[in-house]
Formats: structure tokens, sequence, C-alpha cells
């Protein structure tokens, strides 16, 4: 009896939670879903229903596919390197020799606290054209004859996206490898010491498979995380070349805020989440599997 | 004996105006209040000083919001009805989204016309409803012009006399042999114009606009515009520089890039460096960039407030103070007859730079912008730009921009 009593009193304590959650989450994902299906004029609050006009423009819109397109190479631009520079640090970082780990984590992790909006900014002063410091530096060490307008070759406007990216993102992922190498029992590596396993060895065969969980973890959140890409491309080159840095986020900010197309910019929202479900599965998939085939493997052996 | 009433009355208008600057404002405490105004111009306090020297006895509560949501925040405010200011600025750039709401005042209706009958007609018209009725009123207007150094000019040109120099701009072809010759002279150190976007802001509003009610169309002249345009580029003459950028301003600061095309509104120039250097030239089409139009709240209670508001950033003292100051180029008219031909501004080298923009605004044609005017300038622009860089055909240039305008305004006819 008493119990049952406590229970009611639990569903008062968690309902401030699940108002807010009700009205700030639930509702606006179903009034866009609503919303999607409209033309909406922002100052008069009227809505005609246009079916699924917003939807077949989105998907007949050559413009909407070459963000998709941009989106996914600045992407991998950036979380290839990104990736690496954070395990090859977090790997740096677990070694007992080296002095000073946490204020290196701490540096690392900097630039993370520094606003997208600073980054896009500082990144395009940075390789601004002709006298940005990159060109400066690329020009006095003559390596190029001329200045590289970066801006207007896509292929350089977007890596130049993906190293922003990366700079920004690399710290805060060497904080999750670090755990899940932490978490790793010494007991194993002194096991394959005794074995007569080489450092490489250790690495391979222990460290990478041990934090494959962080790593899907890692991976998928940053499918999530990077293909919702906008603050830095806004801030970076805009109108690039054949816009090569407007993202999938950044096509349906200007179509919603700058043109006030809230039923198409609403369908370009779930466009959008379609494509980061699908790549998120497809992340899952392959590094899930990647790791079954390596412990198969490991198995075998 | 007309002739006789139109000179006393003229006297009588320029001693009235000439005592009203010379006096400052005449205080009217009887005025009292208060009402909210919000803002993303950094130059409002200043107006809103000034309109407490005369009316000291009403508070206006002045927010400035900086960054591109402004008008986002405007946007979800008004319908909502709730904190709504009573007074809000809207830029050039989108007060067309705005101005068939019925959620703006009709200031028509309260005898804004009275105040505004001077002003340039093409600064009332871009906010003006499609039935006629003003909905935002301007304190000043931005004229495009060149803009040089003087000493750069009398080492390049030959001459810092600021009509000869006009003379010597007179046309793309002059330009364009100016700029050669300048290349080849400094051996590609030195430059007349920066890019190919410059000739799309003198020709912007001389050019029927890419769309006219709802029907999109491309004139001749746009592609004539594009050949010109081949024509600087394939000369090498160019700096090549992004317009607006650091590189940009300090070549023009440093006086290796001769002439900016900027409005007057510029804040490119660095006046520790240049004050008494600078000068402008009115370009041979008239056009214009930027623009801050004050609008009421229409379910506002402090609409005569906002109305003296109003009626108060269009007087003659209010512009000239504004011209001395922040070197805005009034949109009041009387202002130039009130300041006289022997205006002359030391910033500029004691140029009547009042004359210079005159002239500017007087040749903009009556073109009554959309909200798509600016933006399929820019789009233009942006493909022209690099259409030419790429070599592509004018054929291929027209399609690309075409492409995504259509992208862009599914509803437009003619595409």
């Amino acid at each position: 009896m008493l119990t049952r009593k406590r229970q009611r009193w639990a569903y008062l304590y968690i309902l401030p939670f699940f108002a807010s959650f009700l009205a700030f989450s639930v509702y606006p994902i179903f009034y866009s879903f609503y919303l999607s299906f409209t033309e909406y004029d922002p100052l008069s609050l009227a809505t005609r229903w246009v079916g699924a006009a917003n939807y077949i423009r989105m998907f007949t819109s050559r413009y909407f596919w070459d963000s998709v397109g941009h989106t996914l190479v600045i992407w991998l631009f950036s979380i290839i390197p990104q990736l690496t520079i954070a395990m090859l640090l977090s790997l740096i970082l677990n070694e007992r020799w080296v002095k000073g780990k946490t204020a290196l984590r701490s540096i690392y992790y900097f630039p993370n606290l520094v606003t997208p909006i600073t980054i896009g900014l500082l990144f395009n002063m940075l390789f601004s054209y002709p006298g940005g410091t990159i060109n400066n530096i690329l020009t006095a060490l003559h390596l190029f004859p001329h200045p590289v307008e970066f801006k207007n070759a896509p292929v350089l406007a977007m890596l130049v996206g993906g190293i922003a990216i990366c700079w920004q993102y690399f710290g805060y992922n060497i904080i999750f490898i670090s755990a899940g190498l932490n978490a790793i029992n010494q007991d194993v590596y002194e096991a394959a010491e005794m074995d007569g396993a080489n450092a490489w060895q250790r690495t391979a065969h222990i460290t990478l498979p041990l934090i494959r969980p962080i790593m899907i973890y890692v991976m998928v959140t940053s499918v999530i995380g990077g293909l919702q890409i906008f603050d830095i491309p806004k801030m970076l080159f805009r109108d690039g070349v054949a816009n090569s840095t407007r993202t999938m986020v950044l096509y349906m900010y200007e179509s919603a805020f700058e043109r006030w197309q809230f039923g198409f910019g609403a369908a370009l929202a779930y466009g959008i989440f379609l494509v980061i479900a699908v790549f998120s599965a497809l992340s899952l998939f392959v590094t899930t599997r990647i790791g079954s085939k390596n412990a198969k493997e490991g198995k075998t052996a | 004996m007309k002739k006789w009433i139109s000179l006393l009355l003229c006297v009588c208008m320029t001693l009235a105006l000439t005592s009203a600057m010379a006096m400052g404002y005449e205080t009217d405490e009887s005025l009292a209040g208060e009402f909210t105004w919000w803002t993303y111009f950094d130059q409002a306090p200043f107006l809103k000083d000034e309109f407490n020297k005369k009316y000291p006895n009403v508070t206006v509560h002045l927010e400035v919001f900086g960054g591109e949501d402004y008008q986002t925040k405007i946007m979800s405010t008004l319908p909502s009805g709730q904190g709504v200011p009573d007074l809000f600025d809207l830029e050039e750039g989108y007060v067309y989204k705005f101005i068939e709401s019925p959620l703006l005042e009709n200031l028509e209706s309260l005898g804004v016309r009275a105040f505004t009958s001077d002003y340039y007609p093409w600064a009332l018209a871009m906010a003006t409803d499609k039935q006629g009725n003003i909905k935002g009123v301007c304190d000043n207007v931005s004229p495009v012009a060149f803009w040089y150094l003087r000493d750069a000019m009398a080492e390049w040109l030959g001459t810092s006399d600021d009509a000869e120099i006009t003379a010597k701009l007179s046309d793309w072809d002059a330009i364009l042999e100016l700029s050669k010759d300048i290349t080849a002279r400094s051996n590609g150190e030195v430059h007349l114009l920066s890019n190919m976007s410059d000739l799309v802001k003198v020709e912007g509003y001389s050019l029927t606009p890419f769309v006219r009610d709802g029907v999109f169309s491309v004139e001749p002249g746009w592609v004539d515009l594009l050949d010109t345009m081949r024509s600087f580029w394939d000369a090498g003459v160019l700096a090549d520089l992004g317009g607006w950028s650091g590189e940009w301003a300090t070549a023009w600061n440093d006086g290796t890039l001769l002439i900016r095309v900027m409005p007057s509104w510029d804040f490119f120039t660095n006046w520790d460096q240049n004050s008494g250097n600078v000068g402008v030239a009115a370009p041979f089409k008239g056009s214009y960039e930027g623009g801050t139009y004050r609008a009421v709240y229409a379910n506002s209670e402090k609409k005569d407030l906002c109305l003296k508001f109003i009626e108060f950033l269009t007087t003659v003292p209010y512009q000239a103070e504004n011209l001395a100051v922040n070197n805005q180029m009034p949109a009041n008219m009387k202002v130039l007859e009130a300041m006289g031909p022997d205006y002359s501004n030391e910033k500029f080298g004691g140029q009547n730079i009042l004359q210079t923009y005159d002239k500017v605004c007087q040749s903009i044609l009556d073109i009554v912008p959309d909200i798509y005017t600016r933006d399929c300038q820019n789009l233009f622009g942006k493909h022209a730009n690099q259409g030419i860089k790429d070599g592509l055909a004018n054929d291929q240039i027209i399609k690309n921009f075409q492409d995504e305008v259509r992208d862009k305004y599914p509803e437009l006819k003619g595409l």
C-alpha cells in the first residue's frame, strides 16, 4: 500500500521533465511534420495544405542533393583525421612515461570550448585570399608561386571546412577514447607482455578490440553530429564556388529563415533526419561487422 | 509676380532651416511618455539621444540586437503579440518580406506623407506596400559611389580634382582603358577596380529587375553586362580581392586599390590614416545598397509617440546632424538646400559630398524592388563571377543562374 502511494509521488517528481519534454521536444516534432505538408506564412500564421509538394520539391532539387554530398565530403575530411589524431594522442597519453597528461588533455579539449562561429571566422581569416596566414606561409616557403584561392576551389573549400571541424572536435574524442583505454584492465597487458607481445601487437590485438564499443559510440555520434554541421560552414566561406560549403542544415536554414519557406524547411528537416538515420545505421552496421569479423578471426587464431 | 513669391518663399524656408540648425532642436517638454524600439543598427543610440534633446520627457527603451537573426526575432515576435516593440527597424535586404503585413501600421494614415514629401521617391518606394501606403521611413539613403584616395588618384590618374576624376570614369570602356594603363605602369601592383561584382553594384538598379509581378526574365542589358565583366576579367586588370574582405579594405587604404564601389555608409575607411584624403565620385549609373526603415507595430498603444519619433528623424536639423557626425547621406532633399552649395566635408578633403550623392540619388531609376530583386542580383553576380572565371559562355552562366533561382523560388513563372 505504502509502495503504491510512493509510486504516485514518483510520477509527480518526474512530471516536470516529461511536461517540458512533451512541450518542447515532442510537440515541435509533430508540429514540424504537419508543417512540412503546408505552406506557412509566419506573419499571418496562415497555413495552406500542399500535400507532398514540399517533399517532391526536396527530392527533385539538385541543390538539396548537392548539399548532402557536400556535407558528406566535409564530414569525411573531418572525421578521418579527427579519429586518427584522437586515437594516436590517446594512445600516447595512455603511456606511463608521458608527463602532464591532464594538462595536455585540457589543452587538446580547449578548441571544443570555442564557439563554432568564432572557429568559422578564424579559419576564414587563416585561409583568406590572397593575404591569409596560410597563404603567406605557403608563398613565403615558396611552396606555391601564387596565393591559393581556397574559397574558389570546391574540394579545397570543403577540405578547409573539414580541418576546422577536426580542430574543434579531436580533443572531444580524446576524452572518450582515453576513458575507453583507462577502462582496459592492466592485467591483460601484463599477461601479453609476459607472453612476449610487443607494443604494436598489444595495441592491435588488445587495445583496439577492447575499445571497440567506445569507437562505435564515437563513430555513430560523429555521424549524427557531423552530418548536422552548420555554423562553421556558414561563417567560413559564404557562397563558396558551386555552393561547395553549403551543407544540408545550411540549405534548410536558408530556405526557412532567409526565404521564410517554413513548410519546405520542415520537409528538409525530415529529409536530413532520413539521411542521418541511414548513415548512422550504416556506420553502426560497418563498425559492428568489422568488430565481429576481427573477433572471429581472433578466436580462430 | 510668381517669381518674386517663389523667391520670397525660398528665402524664408532657407532662413528657417538655417536657424533651426544653428539653434539645434527646440526643446518640447510637453510631450511625455515611453515606448520600446528594437533595432540591429549600432548608430541607433545616436538617434535616440538626438530625439531626447528635443523631447527630454519621452523615454525610449532601445534594444539593439546584433546578427542576422534579428529579422527572425521580429518575424516571430510580431504575430505572437507578446512583447512586441512599438517601433522596430527593418533592413533593406528583408524589409520587403514585412511590408505587406497588416501588423505594420499604415503610416500613410498617420500623416507621414507630409513629413516625407521632400524625400527621394525611390527611398520611400522601398517601404511602400502594393496599395501605395508607406509602411516604413528611413532617415538616410545609401547611394553607391566610387570611393578613392586623393593622393593615389593624383599619382595614377594625374588629378585629385573630383570633377576631373568623375569625367575620367565616364563609362566602362573608359574605366577599362584606365585600368589597363594603371596595371601596366605599376607592373600589376596597383589596380583601379577590385572585382567583377563592382560592375553589378553600379548597374544593378539601372536594368530591369529579373522578377516583375512574379515573372522571371533576363533583359538583354544583363547579358551585355556579362560581356563587360568578361572584358575586365580577360584583360587581367582586376585586383580580384573579395569585396568587404580585410585584404580589399587594406589595399584601398594603402592606395594599391584605387576605387571601391561602396554606398555612402561605408565603414571600411581608415579615417585615422586617410581623413581629408578621401573623395567620392558619382558613377555614371545610379544605384544604392542598404537602408534602415523604421516601422510601427499596428497594435501598439504608443503610435502617437512613435509618429513623433518618425517625424523627428525626417527633419532637416536631425538629418544634417546625422550627416555631420555619422557621414550618413540625408533622405530629405531639403537638407541639401539647407546646407547650400558651399557645404564641404573636411574628412573628404573639403568636397561637397552632398552634391555628389545627390547626383547619384537623382539618377536612380524609379524601380520598386520586391523580395526577389536584391537576392536575384546577388545570385546573378555570384554566377557571373564564377562562370566568367571558369570560362563559361553567357548562355551557360544564365542557365546556371536560372537553375538556382528556380530552386530558391519555385513559385516564379518564366523559368
